[in-house]
């Protein structure tokens, strides 16, 4: 992988000269920040709004500390998901159309180091969003509700960026096998309701990104997560595996 | 004398709910500001003043509309 640290650096830059590094992790942080909000108000704000005359009212229950780990997970994998297949639609199929990957592969460059260097650019964006968000969800929390573990909660995030890196690698494929952004997100787009099916059947669910949430979520509440490395495997192994397709077509093209 | 110290224990209640808003807030409009009056910049739907306006008046949502909308290469 020839010149992978300096195809690194250079899409690093990128990120932060485009300012997409620092949009994600606002946009990240506004909702860490709704999400214990939302979990500690909305029952009240319903309660206001329908007075006495909705008989649903005795039905809502006082909010908890699960709540806000609820929410924070709910809202993270939806729009992280979109923001990861956001990240990664354009990375490589953008290049090739505007011929710029046939120009910097004219450098001492590898083709393996130009894929990597990209992906790993956008995984770095999506951390940081998540390490954002995970200490502005944990503060909110511990201010409406109370203290929750550090190190499940760390937990919970890491898994939750490993769900975002498979959104992201897998949108990084589609955008290797096509030379439209449109249809690398397009290619995510189908990939995320795929494995979203896939994760309500139930044996192979459970290995899906879309399940993390569900161990991430014992975690970060403390709780003792029951066959982790399973799932943890399989969706590292979705990473590679999508790398290596990705390598596997992107040697052959002609750019 | 009492309602100006009730107001205070209420703001001073609420501040750590807010103020990691009105960070965010700034950072937005400053980046958002930075980027528009870059030279080399080009921008879809209004001109440059008009998004200048948006950003500032329009809390955190003006900021975000530009960053996804209002870029040409966005």
């Amino acid at each position: 992988m020839s010149g992978f640290g300096l195809l690194l650096r250079k899409e690093l830059l990128e990120q932060t000269r485009t300012m997409r590094l620092y949009v994600v992790a606002i946009v990240f942080a506004l909702f860490a920040i709704v999400s214990p909000l939302t979990a500690k108000y909305l029952p009240e704000i319903i309660k206001a709004l329908a007075g006495d005359q909705l008989s649903l009212v005795g039905l809502i229950s006082t909010p908890i500390i699960a709540d806000a780990v609820d929410q924070f997970l709910k809202n993270l994998t939806q729009f992280g998901a979109l923001a990861a297949i956001l990240l990664a639609m354009g990375t490589v199929a953008t290049e090739k159309d505007r011929g710029t990957a046939a120009f910097i592969l004219t450098k001492p460059v590898s083709r393996a180091a130009f894929l990597v260097a990209k992906l790993v650019a956008v995984a770095a964006n999506l951390l940081v969003a998540t390490v954002v968000a995970g200490v502005l969800a944990y503060y909110y929390t511990l201010v409406l509700f109370g203290s929750l573990p550090v190190g499940g909660f760390v937990a919970m995030c890491a898994l939750l960026w490993l769900s975002l890196v498979v959104y992201a690698s897998l949108t990084f494929l589609g955008s290797t096998l096509t030379s439209s952004a449109a249809a690398g997100a397009g290619i995510g787009v189908v990939f995320l309701v795929v494995t979203g099916i896939v994760s309500a059947l139930p044996t192979v669910g459970r290995y899906m990104p879309e399940t993390l949430v569900v161990p991430a979520r014992a975690l970060a509440l403390g709780q003792p997560a029951s066959d982790l490395a399973g799932p943890v495997a399989v969706n590292v192994a979705i990473v590679l595996a999508a790398v290596l397709l990705a390598w596997l077509s992107f040697r052959r093209q002609e750019l | 004398m009492p309602d100006v110290a009730h107001q205070m224990d209420q703001l001073r209640q609420i501040l750590p709910l807010i103020f990691p808003l009105l960070v965010l807030q700034l950072a937005l409009l400053v980046l958002a500001i930075i980027d528009l009056f870059r030279e080399e910049r080009h921008v879809r739907f209004v001109s440059k003043p008009i998004w200048a306006l948006i950003i500032f008046f329009v809390n955190i949502l003006g900021p975000l509309a530009y960053f996804f909308f209002g870029r040409e290469d966005a």
